[in-house]
């Protein structure tokens, strides 16, 4: 099972935080968008591993957009 | 979907031999904008018939009209369309235009301000430093740390003509807009008129009083603010937030359209003494005179052998400066 | 008063129509990005429509009240709560001394939420209104946005708090959101047959224009002009060398859309008030709260031709649902 972690607010990516393969706990901080110069955590609704980063730093995000795949395992 | 009708001059006057075509268009519900001929010129003489029309309008109190913004070569009338409609409007604009005698025999009523600067000020110059350490390193508009030698450059004279062509004219302010308190102000000694391209990137950091260039108008910051205009230095506060001098007890700013302002050098020392006396203990007195511009005789100037011969010396320099100038 | 805990993205102090006869001194009129919202927001705690509220941009937004008082919330749902407990938008609520509101981010559809105090939010006027201009840094509180630690005090209330409490607004005056916002427009100052082509014009009303996520309190910026032959004109003459360079005028501030090279930019409250970009539309003054609630980066705008006649008919068709009709 995969989950994707999308752009809650319009903006540029400020920081990516999570990196590839790291065990990500909910309710963690992943990345941070720049919203009208305000930063602001994206944090993870899920537990899982990291699968893929789709954004680097400075990106344009739009509300919705995909940043972080997380490998959710197995369904239990 | 209405019937397309993208015709936006709603009305006009047509050109004749004592002024150009006058143009009323359509600027959404609450605006008008009245333009002075069709071609993009950049012409003073556009803007003196335009304030003096604009001063007439201002005087009589027009219900419903809230004010009016002068540009060099258009003016945008803001009114209330509930209060009064834009047909009732332009009618009244109609009459003071037909009212308004040959373009050549106005008086234009403009204060004339002495203004003090001081060129490459230790405040501007760190501006100038901030700017090549934080946003554009190797500007090649910064020449041994400032502006003027890249001013120079772009208009092909040296910096000590530089700095006689901003003392040696009145700078003429067509109107405020853009930033508050500011004004534009154009060279009415052709001769001066300076041409030079912004900065780019812009500034994120200009101190207040600074004197600048961007295009052909010089602007006087009136607070802290980004920019993009070339450096000359720095005069003395033309914008006071806090209202604490008398000169700005009933509005925070000084310039009026129409007013003209006259640099003359001093040292860095005058300069923040004086911001000390504007701000702080709000005792300086600023040099205004009243005075009027006589068109007809600004045109015979204008119109002169001299000048007219010292304008094609002057853009013959620019041309060769801006083939040498490195682009921004 | 109320002692702000969490300032979230954007939150300003702003009244309607905000600060008005400034544009030629450089300052927009500022105020409430969508005055619907903060009208209403006003009309159910009693103040007149007009008054200062809070303008919350994206969420996040907590306080603690310091005094009884009664408030409403209105604009996008961010879903409310007091005390960790939802509390409903479009009532006006009665609040205890001690009491914590608190709000989420924005909601499915639009952008900006409203909080009215009964007797309005009290920062000082200047020139005229308590708005806050965030370009200009001015007015409203300290001219900024507010921080944690800030402490806003309130007006008196027009009435008594108890009696104030629990009024709803009707069903059918609240605002419907949208993913697509339809804006009626009014063409000019700069159309076809001059500037713009009349396929252009076209584009511009008929095309469904993305919101950039760049978008603030002075400009919208719109997605670019592509795959159509918009100019008309090769180049800007003495206003610049791209085609949609003019010689500077004033912009028909707020609700003109400015054409910047490509891109198309609406101009909102905290606008420029003058520069060297035509203008090819203008938003009716009825219709432009709504561009306040367009979520950048994710919602659209698309113009809808429109008249002078049909805006000011709006205008009084809108002025009068601000009135104790409204509520239930």
């Amino acid at each position: 099972m995969e989950a994707t972690i999308n752009a809650h607010m319009p903006g540029l990516v400020a920081r990516v935080v999570a990196i590839e393969g790291e065990q990500i706990a909910k309710g963690q901080t992943v990345a941070v968008i720049n919203c009208m110069k305000n930063e602001l955590a994206v944090i993870s609704e899920y537990e899982g591993k990291v699968k893929q980063v789709l954004v680097k730093e400075w990106d344009e995000m739009d509300v919705g957009s995909p940043m972080i795949i997380l490998d959710l395992g197995e369904v239990k | 979907m209405l019937s397309k009708n993208y015709d936006v001059i709603l009305d006009t006057l047509p050109e004749n031999e004592r002024r150009l075509e006058i143009l009323f268009r359509q600027a959404g519900d609450g605006f008008l904008q009245v333009e002075y001929g069709r071609e993009q010129r950049a012409f003073l003489l556009d803007s003196f018939r335009m304030l003096t029309v604009n001063n007439t309008i201002l005087g009589k109190k027009s219900q419903g009209l809230i004010e009016t913004v002068p540009g060099l070569r258009t003016n945008l009338f803001h009114f209330d369309p509930e209060k009064i409609s834009v047909r009732e409007l332009i009618k009244k604009i109609k009459e003071v235009e037909l009212s308004v005698a040959d373009v050549n025999d106005i008086e234009l009523d403009s204060r004339l301000i002495s203004l003090p600067i001081a060129f490459e000020d230790s405040e501007t110059k760190k501006s100038v430093e901030k700017y090549v350490k934080e946003v554009r390193p190797g500007a090649p508009n910064v020449i041994n740390g400032y502006n003027l030698e890249y001013i120079a450059l772009c208009n092909g004279v040296s910096v000590d003509e530089v700095k006689k062509m901003v003392l040696g004219t009145e700078w003429y302010n067509s109107g405020g807009g853009f930033w508050p308190g500011g004004g534009f102000f154009w060279p009415m000694d052709p001769r001066c008129a300076i041409v030079v391209p912004k900065y780019n990137p812009p500034r994120t950091w200009t101190p207040e009083g600074t004197v600048g260039i961007g295009g052909p108008c010089i602007f006087t910051y009136t607070t802290p603010t980004g920019g993009g205009y070339q450096l000359f230095g720095r005069t003395i506060p033309v914008f006071q937030f806090k209202q604490k001098h008398p000169l700005f007890k009933n509005s925070p700013f000084l310039y009026k359209p129409a007013d003209r302002i006259k640099f003359h050098e001093v040292s860095e020392e005058e300069i923040l003494y004086i911001y000390k006396h504007v701000h702080e203990e709000t005792d300086y007195v600023y040099e205004i005179r009243d005075g009027k511009i006589s068109v007809r005789e600004w045109l015979k100037f204008f119109n002169s052998d001299e000048v007219q011969k010292g304008i094609k010396e002057l853009k013959k320099k620019q041309e060769e400066g801006t083939r040498k100038a490195p682009r921004l | 008063m109320l002692r702000v805990i969490n300032s979230g993205i954007e939150t300003l102090v702003e009244d309607w129509p905000g600060r008005l006869g400034y544009l030629g001194k450089g300052m927009a009129t500022a105020g409430a990005m969508d005055n619907v919202a903060l009208r209403f927001a006003n009309l159910l705690v009693g103040n007149p429509p007009g008054e200062a509220g809070l303008e919350v941009a994206g969420g996040y937004f907590e306080a603690e009240f310091g005094v009884d008082a009664v408030i409403s919330v209105t604009g996008t749902d961010m879903k409310p709560a007091i005390n960790n407990e939802a509390v409903p938008m479009w009532e006006s609520i009665k609040i205890s001394k001690g009491d914590i509101l608190k709000l989420s981010h924005f909601g499915e559809f639009s952008f900006r939420a409203y909080i009215g105090v009964a007797g309005g939010i009290d920062v000082p006027f200047y020139l005229g209104s308590k708005s806050t201009c965030l370009f200009g840094s001015y007015g409203g509180f300290e001219g900024r946005k507010l921080q944690r630690g800030d402490v806003l005090p309130f007006g008196r209330s027009s009435k008594e708090l108890d009696s104030l409490a629990g009024r709803k607004l009707k069903k059918e005056v609240i605002p419907e959101y949208a993913r697509e916002w339809h804006l009626r427009a009014i063409p000019g100052t700069n159309t076809s047959p001059d500037y713009v082509t009349e396929e252009g014009m076209d584009y511009l009303f008929t095309h469904a224009f993305k919101i950039l996520h760049t978008s603030n309190r002075s400009a919208y910026r719109l997605e670019e002009i592509k795959d159509v032959n918009f100019f008309a004109r090769k180049d800007g003459g003495d206003g610049g060398s791209h085609p949609s360079n003019i010689v500077d005028h004033a912009y028909a501030m707020p609700g003109a859309l400015n054409i910047c090279g490509n891109t198309p930019v609406l101009l909102v409250l905290d606008g420029p008030t003058l520069g060297g970009y035509m203008c090819a539309l203008s938003v009716i003054k009825t219709d432009l709260w709504k561009i306040g609630q367009g979520i950048p980066g994710k919602d659209f705008a698309k113009f809808i031709p429109s008249t002078q006649e049909e805006a000011v008919e709006a205008t009084q068709k809108q002025g009068a649902l601000f009135c104790e009709e409204s509520l239930e």
